[in-house]
């Protein structure tokens, strides 16, 4: 039918790289069961009275940020990822505190006076 | 030619350029969320108090869609896994299971969620009325308890009244006709209509119905009649939401897990005692939560259907490829993984920033 139908099959992977994938498996089970627990925990936090609103906003979003690393880390391999990529995220990561520093300065930009043109 | 680098890393970098390339586009991605949650903080610290909803949308909803995205993440790196292992068949299990939660996710959000939010209807009431409506509002009640006050009054819009003296009478008729409205009362000579509807945009409708003014003073002819809107809202009856009902109820006082729905009990609204535009269905311009919410969980939507199409694309036209070089084929798997995973990442924040907190 196809031309790949008569394509042959890949050869097989080695040992030693099936042994290394499983032990991936395995990592990637548990990071599933982390990760569901963590979204629990999050909704748990966020109808748990700790007092403030500043607290349970602080808790949630800790939680959020763990699960966050959970997935970069493992998932994305980031964990053993190249420099390269570690310049950029750093890189992307200053611009980014930056964009929310434009939010605390966006606030305290208040318009204090307003002039009037008359021609 | 062949391009070097599709499968084993340069030797500079130690990345194979697809790698290098999704990495650098995840970073601008970043960036463009990053404005967007920027956006968020600076809206939620300028509304006023009782202004920013907590508990507007469904708790469980929103954690069964975070499981969701959670478990397609998982399918991904096990269909890449797969492929490591030369194991085609479990790749296209788990591309498929992927794929299935993928559109899952996408059913619940646009099947579900919005339409639900797109029949709801709010009315911010003026600062100034809030007292005539206590028993809607319950801010004394409020006050007391040292909570935010609630200027909203919510519910399902099932009649609006309305002033028609100035309308277009064949586009009153064509609105109600097309619409398929049932005038439950007519008063004043017709000047003056209840109009049962069955959505708020039913009502948005019926407002955009233009009139014309005549002005015989006017030298200009073309400014004799001049175009304006035809139809004034005089009233709306809502069928109340739960936390409007009973706004004193201690269980009101904070957000709940499971879904508050409407209940039977009409409040009828002065269209009069409500903020200018303070009225509509809960869409984008209703209030500027909705408007971020739809603008971040639209743009997350978007990127959700462009996993979709990628992993579609590899379900369905990448056996050649596998069968030719597989770790070509794992590279890529590995690419558009990453993606997802951001993907699923975004919505890891998107969950508790707006349904939970």
């Amino acid at each position: 039918m196809s031309s790949e139908s008569h394509t042959p099959e890949p050869a097989p992977a080695s040992q030693e790289q099936i042994r290394d994938i499983q032990k991936h498996i395995k990592g990637y089970v548990k990071i599933f069961c982390f990760q569901v627990a963590f979204a629990i925990l999050m909704v748990w936090i966020s109808f748990w009275n700790l007092g403030s609103s500043a607290a349970q906003v602080g808790a949630t979003l800790l939680v959020a940020i763990a699960n966050g690393i959970l997935v970069a880390g493992i998932l994305m391999h980031l964990k053993e990822e190249k420099r390269t990529i570690w310049k950029f995220l750093i890189f992307t990561g200053v611009f980014f505190f930056i964009l929310f520093f434009l939010t605390y300065l966006g606030r305290t930009d208040t318009i204090v006076q307003t002039l009037h043109h008359h021609h | 030619m062949e391009i070097p680098h599709t499968v084993t890393p340069r030797p500079d970098t130690g990345l194979y350029n697809a790698k290098l390339a999704v990495w650098l586009f995840l970073a601008s991605e970043v960036m463009l969320f990053g404005g967007l949650f920027s956006a968020y903080v600076f809206l939620r610290m300028a509304a006023d108090d009782g202004y920013w909803p907590h508990g507007l949308l469904s708790v469980p909803v929103g954690t069964i869609n975070t499981i969701i995205l959670i478990t397609s993440s998982i399918a991904v790196v096990m269909s890449w896994a797969a492929l490591k292992m030369r194991n085609w068949k479990m790749y296209k299990l788990w591309m498929l299971v992927a794929i299935a939660l993928g559109v899952i996710f996408l059913i619940i959000k646009l099947g579900y969620e919005y339409p639900n939010k797109f029949d709801h209807f709010g009315a911010f009431i003026k600062k100034e009325k809030w007292g005539e409506y206590e028993q809607y509002l319950g801010n004394e009640y409020l006050a007391k308890k040292g909570l935010e006050p609630r200027p909203q009054i919510s519910g399902h819009l099932h009649e609006v009244e309305i002033n028609v003296a100035d309308a277009d009478k064949a586009e009153l008729d064509a609105v109600i006709k097309k619409r398929g409205l049932v005038i439950a009362k007519s008063e004043e000579d017709g000047k003056l209509l209840s109009i049962e509807v069955k959505s708020p945009r039913d009502a948005e409708a019926l407002a955009k119905i233009p009139g014309a003014v005549t002005n015989p003073q006017e030298t200009d002819p073309k400014k004799i009649t001049r175009k304006e809107q035809g139809v004034k809202m005089v009233a709306f009856e809502v069928a109340l939401d739960e936390v409007n009902a009973d706004p004193t109820n201690a269980k009101f006082d904070k957000p709940s897990f499971f879904f508050r729905g409407h209940t039977e009990k009409i409040a009828k609204i002065h269209a009069d005692d409500v903020e200018n535009g303070g009225w509509s269905a809960f869409v984008p311009k209703h209030s500027p939560f909705l408007a971020i919410y739809y603008a971040i969980t639209g743009l997350h939507g978007l990127h959700i259907l462009g996993g979709l199409v990628m992993f579609v694309y590899f379900f369905f036209f990448s056996e050649a490829l596998y069968r030719r070089n597989p770790e070509h084929m794992a590279n890529r798997i590995e690419v558009v993984g990453l993606y997802w995973h951001f993907v699923d990442l975004v919505w890891i924040f998107v969950f508790p920033v707006f349904y939970l907190l």
